[in-house]
Formats: C-alpha cells, structure tokens, sequence
C-alpha cells in the first residue's frame, strides 16, 4: 500500500487553490444554512447542488462534501442553542447540548461539537484512506437478519436516552415504531394509517416531526415560564474549554470517533446508529450518569464525534461499492453520475486522483469547518442574547420555511403544527421525545429487515440465532437490556426512598 | 359512401393541417411564458437510480435552456405510487412533472385494480419516451452453480422456493421479469422486495439474494469486477453494451423485460407547454454528448414524440396486463 | 368529588379524579388510545403470517405491546404517585400553533412575504409581552430577511406573492 504516495496525490488535488476556494464556500453555505432551523443537510444540499454541476468534477464532489460537513454542524449549532435538531443525527446532541446552554455553556458545548468533529474527522480519514476495500466487504456481511439485530439493539440503547421512567420511554418507542410505518407498505404496497390522504402516502417527514415536537413544543413550553427561560438568555459563559473539559470529553470522544468509523459503514442506518450508541454507551459508562439528560458535556463530546466520523466512514459503501447510504450520499451519487462518473469497485482504480483527493479533502474540509466556526462561536452564542420574545418567532417563521422546503410541501408545515399540540401534551404529561423520534426512524428500517429476514429464512425464526453475528448482536442486544434496566430500577427505588 | 369521403375528406384536412400545425404551435411558443418559476421534476424512486440520473440529466439541460430552475424531486416508496399519485393531483400548468417508468405507468394500474388511484392515460398526458433501460439477468455465482440461462433452469427446477430473487419493489419490471421467468419456465422462486435497487444491491453482492432481473448501469461495474455474473438480458436483442451477452429470448422465445422511462404531466396541462418540453426533450435527447452518456450508463437512448410514447404505454399495458392475471400475481 | 363515596379513596388519599388526571395515568390512556387506534386502522390491512407478514402484522405487534405498557403505566399511577399535570398555557399555545397553520395554509395561495408576516405577527402576539407595535415591526423585518436569504440567495420555488394576491 503507498499509501503516502496515494494521500500526497489526494493533498495535491485538494490543495489546489481553487479546490480549497470551493471547499470554504461549501463549508461556508453549508454551516450558514445549516444554522436556520429546519434546513438540514439534505435541504441544503439539495439546493446547493445545481452550483456544482458547472464545475470539474473533482471540484464539484468537494464542494458538495464542504457543504454536507457544513450543514451537519449547522445542524449540531441549532440543536445545542435552541434544542431544534434539523436531522436525526442531532436528535442526541439537543439532549444534553441544549441543557448546558441553558447553564449558559452554549459556547463550550459548540466548542466541544466542533473540535470533537474534527478529531473525530481526522481520524475517520486516515481510517478510510487505510483500510476502504477491505472495510466495503465488512458492509457486505451485513444482511437483513443482521441489520434487524443491530435495530434491536439500537432500540433498547435508545431507552437510555430518557432520564425519567423507563416504561414510559419504552412506551414513547413504540409510538415512534409506529408513527414511522405510516405510509406505504413496500412489500404489498397497501396505504397504511394515510386516512386516504396523499400526503401521507410517503409517510410522516421526520423533519416536520422533530420541528414540531421541539421546535413548537419547547417555544410554547418557554412561554408559559419566563423566569426559566432568562437564565439561558443572561447568561453566556466562557467559550472556550478548560482543562478539566478537556480531561472529561477526551475518552468519550474517542470511543466515539471508533463507534462512529465501524458503524458508519454499515449503508443500512450505521451512521445514525453511532451517534445514539455513543450516547448509551457514555451515559453507561460515567461515574456521575444521572447528570445526563441536564447538561452532561460528555452527552455531546461523545454523539458529536460518533456522528462526524460515521458520516465520514459513511463514503467508504457509496465510493467501493457505488451504495449510497444516506440521502446525501445518493445525491452524491448522482453527483458524481453527472460528470460521468460510477462509483464501483474498479472506481479506486480508474480515478485515483478523484477517490484520494475526495479523501484528502474530507479532511481538509473538516479542518475548514473549524477554522469557520470556533471564531463563529461567539457570534452564535450571542444570538441567545436577544430577548426571547423577539426569537422565538424568528425561530418559528425560519422552521416552518425549513420543513416547507425539504419536500416543497405545506402539508409537512400542517404536520409540524399538529406535532407542536402533541409535543406540548407529551411536556404536560412528562414524557421524553428522543425515544419517540429514534423509534420513528428505526420504525420502518425494523420492519422491512424483520419481513425479509423471514421470506429469507423460510419462516424459520430459528435461524437469527444460528446466524454467528446476528445472534452475538442479538446477545448484545439482551445484555444491554439488563444493564439498562437494573440500575434505573435501583435508581428509581432511591429516588422513591429519599421522598 | 358519404360518410366515408366525409372521413376522408377531414383526414386530408387534419394531414394538410399537420404541417400547419407547426408554425402555430410555434407561435403559441413565443407566446407562453411557461416556465416562469421554478418547474418541479418528480422522480418516484429513491435518489441515485436509473430514472434519478436520467431526471438529473434532462433538468441540467431544461434549467439551461429555459432559465428557471427544475428540481428533482424524489418520493421514493410504494413501488413508485406515491410519486406519480402525486403528480397526478398536481396543478396542470406545467410545474410538476413526473419521469416515471414502466412499473409506474404501465404494471401499477392493472396490478392493483379497481381500487387504483390512478389511470395512465386518463390521469397523465404523455410528453415524451426518453430511455429503454435493458434489464440483465444476473447471479450471485458463490450461490449458483449455473452459468448460462438453460444450466439456471435446470437449477431452478431441481431446487424449487430455493433461490430467492431481489427487486427492487413489488409490481417494478425487476420483480415481473422474476415472475415471467418462473411462469415460462414453470419453476418456483421467493420473491425478496426492497426500497429500490440500490438497496437491494448490498444483499445480491452478498449472496443473501441469488438473483436478480435489474439495470445495466447499477450491475455493470460488479459483473465487470466478477462479483456477479450476468447470465442473459431480457431484451428481444442482444445489446451494445456486450455482444456476446445472449438473451434470454433465446433461450425462452418471446422473453422481455425492460424498463423504460419517460415523461409526463398531469392530464389537462395545455399543449402549448407540452409541445414546447416535448420539443426541448427531443431536441436534448438527440444531442451527442447525451447519447454518450446515457450509452455509457447502459441505456438506449430514445427520442419519441407524446403520440409515440402514448402507444408504447397503451400496448406495454397489455403485455404486462397477460402476464399479471396469468401469474395471478396479486399484492400479498 | 372530594372523596364523598366510600370506595372513592386511593392510597395517597387523593380522589379517583385527581389520580386519573395524574401525569403518568393520562400517559397511560393516551398510550391505550394509540394502541387501539393504530390497532383499529389496520383492520382492512392484510395479515398475512410470521413467514410473509402483511401489512398489518408488525402494527398489530406494537400496538399489542404498547397497550399492554400503556395499561401498566396507568395502573401503577392509579396505585402509586402520577405526578400532577401543570396548566396549559393556552394563550402561547393557541395563538403558536395558528401562526404555523396560517403559514401553512397560506404559503402556496398568499406566497411567501404575506404569510411570513402573518404568521411572525401572530407569534410575537403569543408571549403577551410584546405590543402590536413591536410585532410589526420584527414582522416586517423577518419579510425582509427571509425574502433576502430563501428567494433571492437560495432561489427557493415559492411566490414571494401569491396568486390569491395578484
């Protein structure tokens, strides 16, 4: 492997000034649309995308990962400042990163989100650069039986998001299971739960879901207590980390970026997976874990590194085996299609200077995306000082034209609206969303694996534990259970004795 | 014999008028403002496909050519019916239009009856046929042994419900070439459907589905790095891109399954904007660098006028209309 | 009301109202209404079997399993401590929500400027510490900047006026 050889070709390409000039602009626009609430990476980059099909190809591809690094810290910016996730990924962050701006550590949460990224990009390049081919085969080990495990076990990692009662969080995921099978049946192609409206045909839009739920929810929920809300607003603390900051997120972010870069491989949801996994396995692991879920700075060191490296181990299926594994990459995809381009397994052969110079600049983007954003820091937490009574409208106008402009649907906005009436009532009624939302997305992805694994199989159920990985993701999976379960029991019998 | 010549005599009128017809549709051209704002492209499949790259394509050019912005728009799931359920509730003004496919078009209506939200012909007006799209019998070869069409046959009949076949959705011409297969040669598979063809893929590559009716331009790249083996395509002849691939016509006469793709607008939607996107998609269909491209992605380019394209749609209809009640192939 | 019947008495002393109105108790029935309504709109799917699953099989699944916490939920709260629910905020509530369906409603018919102002008019009205004045002025200003940034820097396919308008 000269793999020294391979990443000077891959630096030359991208450090070419007019590559470095498109990759800034594409972090650029990326992180400023990133920031408006409800604009996601998949928004932006469906917007940005007819700018790049002037360019040389090369030119084009890193822009389009500029602007995708960009839009998913934008979107990390928004959930930590005013608890909106704009994609699924952020949904963990807005737990904890939203608490600690409560505390008025807006400013170290989003250093922390940015410089964990960034560790966690530069590893998950020289992982790529090193071991891409033999990594897509790993993908590949992965069937139906095997990508219904890990849901299962993303499932019950997903309980340890809640920080109140377990019933209840278990309940809120099978609400989320549910929601998300609304829509078309795949397999027999009957309408379900539609009511015979085609709008939800294509199911409920996840973005207008988490918007309402807290974006509109969280608004009302302020207003009714203005004495809470000034504490965010006053106080704007520190920007930068301190030492024990730093001595608190260094393994979380670690674990992390190595959960991130595994699972990001996986096309079937891996690089969702990482970020929640990440959550469970540091919320696990803290010695102080009931301060999650109210502004655990490992809470967002840990997520934030997982979700940044599995984006970008998330290239390695679409660049060696042409499988996108996300909407943005199959935007890529085609990207790339339109300059002639098809991604495969000769691709590494055929265009080495395109595969290494996408590489290099992946992290040369990430590097961009810090250099853009700790100075920007303070300008976003600064925004937290206008008075909440001139914000929250802001915030309102900006998502409903978010959550409009990923499908060019009004009907999405009327779902963020009903969502907000039922975001409100799970508040009053002190039950906790994130399970809801990730219940949501793994609903379908559940379902569908569930089915195939047992056309595949025959009917024999027996199989899932026959089948070596599946039945140690399964193994896993019951293990979790446990560990979950016993110490929130103990914990709750605490809390029960101290009343 | 009156109303005969009277026929004829308005025929003489309509074919005298063809030629008029020219100059004022033109005129009616200049005329119309259409597109004046952005013109949505739906795409009924997930982003990354066939159809998605073609869409992609034809906007780059629309965009160029009449200035305002065409965005495609993917509304993946349901074997493609939500998109073009879509498309036809949309406003008939020439803002949303559908690239849709055989599947869409040609299978869904017949497959789902009465119950159908929609009727082709009655629901769309037909713009133009812009690909054929050959489908490619292949085979994971770790999982059978088989390496042409007769040896897969006699496989398939010694080992009935053993081999479980992907598609990329139910009712999509991947899963009726499937079934066609089975039917014609009187052998039994399991059918395995995905959420398109890209996320079959990892599963075909991976042996956990043996086999697969699907598109040139998404096996291609693995037939040619000899993960997978192409065994025969199911077009009535042997094509471009491999000559020395047979057909499986040759083996079952009468074999075909393809894909095509084409675009359409909501019915209602005045000529002169379809005359107008028809005549720009001919004129972009016929463009060199087009018919590279779409050649180097595995498909034949087409250039067709909406009469054309309404003809294919009426007797692909029918073909696939036999298929479906013989097979009685019916959603589970 | 107050405890007047006999058997009206829980273990907390609270009445049967107060206990059915607690957080967990209502949680548990609007866990039990999802169930039953999910449960209820599968009806006409197919089933199928555990080998090829219709489209109903995995709902009915869930929606088993979510009835039956949903009744664990709302029993434990019957018997133990339910957490009170809070007063809704009916003002914020109200007047939040009309400013996204206004919006919604709006967008395609009024286009963008209009339905921006409205609804960014109607919002700021929600806290009740803002005056008309001050909510037409932050109205006015959101016009400016979303028309700047979505139509004339992202090109976004919406009328800044619409047709209801022109």
């Amino acid at each position: 492997m000269d793999l020294l050889g391979n990443l000077a070709l891959g630096f030359a390409t991208s450090l070419s000034l007019h590559n470095l000039l498109y990759c800034f602009m594409g972090a650029l626009f990326g992180t400023l649309i990133g920031v408006l609430p409800g604009l996601g990476p998949v928004a932006t980059i469906a917007m940005l995308l007819p700018i790049t099909f002037g360019l040389e190809p090369v030119s084009a591809l890193i822009m389009l990962a500029g602007i995708y690094y960009g839009a998913q810290y934008g979107g990390s910016t928004t959930a930590i400042l005013i608890n909106l996730p704009g994609e699924s990924t952020s949904v963990v962050t807005a737990i904890d990163g939203y608490q600690m701006a409560r505390q008025g550590r807006a400013g170290t949460a989003l250093a922390t989100a940015a410089l964990g990224s960034f560790f966690a990009g530069t590893v998950a390049t020289v992982f790529i650069a090193l071991f891409a081919p033999p990594l897509a085969e790993l993908a590949l080990e992965f069937g139906p039986p095997e990508y219904f495990a890990l849901m299962v076990l993303g499932l019950i990692a997903s309980i340890t998001l809640a920080s109140g009662s377990l019933l209840k969080a278990l309940a809120m995921i099978l609400l989320g299971l549910l929601l998300g099978l609304v829509g078309r049946d795949i397999y027999t192609t009957e309408a379900r739960f539609t009511f015979d409206l085609q709008n939800l045909s294509d199911g409920l839009q996840f973005v207008a879901l988490a918007m309402g739920i807290y974006g509109i929810g969280e608004i009302v929920r302020n207003l009714e207590a203005p004495e809470t809300r000034s504490v965010a607003v006053t106080k704007v603390g520190g920007l930068m980390l301190s030492w024990a900051d730093i001595r608190r997120i260094a393994a979380p972010v670690l674990r992390g970026t190595g959960l991130g870069a595994v699972l990001g491989i996986l096309p079937g949801g891996g690089a969702l997976l990482s970020s929640f996994a990440s959550y469970a396995l540091e919320k696990k692991l803290s010695r102080h874990p009931q301060e999650f879920g109210k502004g655990a700075i490992e809470g967002v060191a840990g997520p934030e590194s997982a979700n940044n490296a599995g984006a970008q181990s998330s290239f390695i299926p679409m660049l060696t085996l042409g499988i996108p594994s996300n909407p943005v990459m199959a935007l890529m995809v085609g990207a790339l299609i339109i300059h002639g381009i098809t991604p495969g397994p000769a691709f590494v052969a055929e265009k080495p200077e395109l595969f290494w110079g996408l590489i290099a600049s992946m992290w040369v983007g990430n590097l961009m995306l810090v250099v853009l954003n700790l100075p920007l820091i303070g300008i976003w937490v600064r925004l937290l000082t206008v008075p909440y009574n001139y914000l929250f409208p802001a915030i309102i106008v900006f998502s409903a034209i978010g959550v409009y402009s990923v499908n060019n649907s009004t009907a999405d906005v009327l779902v963020m609206a009903g969502m907000g009436v039922f975001g409100y009532i799970l508040y009053k009624l002190d039950c906790e969303p994130a399970p809801l939302l990730l219940g949501f997305i793994l609903g379908p992805m559940l379902e569908e694996n569930l089915r195939r694994s047992m056309l595949l199989f025959r009917g024999d159920a027996g199989q899932f534990f026959t089948r070596p990985l599946t039945a140690t993701l399964l193994g896993i999976a019951l293990v979790s259970l446990v560990v979950v379960l016993l110490p929130t029991i103990s914990r709750k019998r605490e809390v029960v004795f101290k009343e | 014999m009156k109303l005969t010549s009277l026929a004829a005599a308005c025929l003489s009128f309509a074919l005298a008028g063809a030629p008029l017809a020219g100059p004022l549709a033109n005129a009616a051209l200049a005329e119309t403002a259409y597109p004046d704002k952005a013109v949505t492209i739906v795409v009924p499949f997930s982003a990354g496909g066939t159809a998605d790259i073609i869409a992609r394509m034809a906007a780059e050019h629309f965009q160029k050519k009449f200035g305002q912005p065409f965005v495609v728009e993917n509304i993946g799931g349901g074997g493609g019916v939500s998109g073009v359920e879509k498309v036809t509730r949309a406003a008939p003004d020439g803002y949303t239009l559908v690239l849709a496919s055989t599947s869409n078009l040609a299978v869904h209506p017949t497959l789902y009856g009465a119950k159908f939200p929609y009727q082709t012909l009655r629901d769309l007006k037909p713009i133009g046929q812009v690909s054929v799209v050959p489908n490619v019998l292949v085979i994971n070869p770790d999982k059978i042994a088989a390496r042409s069409v007769p040896e897969l046959i006699a496989y398939l009949k010694a080992n009935p419900d053993k081999v479980s076949f992907g598609s990329a959705g139910t009712g999509t011409t991947q899963n009726l070439a499937g079934e066609l297969l089975m039917q014609r040669t009187g052998t039994q598979m399991v059918h395995i459907p995905y959420k398109g063809s890209s996320a079959m893929l990892p599963d075909l590559l991976a042996g956990n589905v043996e086999l697969a009716f699907d598109n040139v331009p998404l096996l291609l790249p693995h037939v040619k790095s000899g993960k997978l083996v192409a065994l025969a395509v199911a077009t009535p002849e042997r094509q471009d891109f491999d000559k020395n691939l047979p057909t499986v016509a040759e083996t079952i006469p009468g074999f075909e399954a393809t894909a095509w793709h084409g675009f359409l607008a909501p019915a209602g939607t005045p000529d002169a904007v379809t005359d107008k996107l028809s005549a720009e998609l001919q004129t972009f269909m016929k463009q060199p660098e087009t018919v590279k491209k779409m050649q180097e992605l595995g498909m034949t380019p087409v250039s067709s006028t909406p009469e054309q394209f309404a003809d294919l749609i009426k007797t692909m209809t029918a073909q696939w209309k036999e298929v479906i009640e013989k097979g009685n192939i019916k959603p589970q | 009301m107050n405890g007047k019947s006999p058997h009206g008495k829980f273990p907390h002393g609270k009445s049967p109202l107060q206990a059915l109105c607690s957080q967990d108790a209502l949680s548990g029935l609007m866990f039990m209404a999802f169930a039953g309504g999910f449960a209820f709109l599968a009806r006409d799917l197919s089933l199928g079997t555990a080998v090829r699953m219709g489209a109903a099989y995995f709902p009915l699944l869930l929606s088993g399993l979510l009835g039956l916490i949903g009744l664990v939920i709302f029993v434990r709260a019957l018997i133990g401590e339910g957490g009170r629910v809070a007063p809704f905020a009916w003002r914020a509530l109200v007047l939040v929500v009309a400013a996204v369906l206004v919006f919604g409603f709006g967008l395609s018919g009024l286009g963008l400027a209009p339905s921006v102002a409205i609804a960014a008019f109607l919002a700021t009205l929600a806290s009740g510490q803002v005056g008309w004045r001050g909510a037409l002025a932050l109205s006015a200003l959101l016009v400016v900047f979303t028309w700047a940034v979505f139509i004339l820097g992202l090109g976004l396919a919406i009328p800044t006026i619409g047709t209801w308008l022109s």
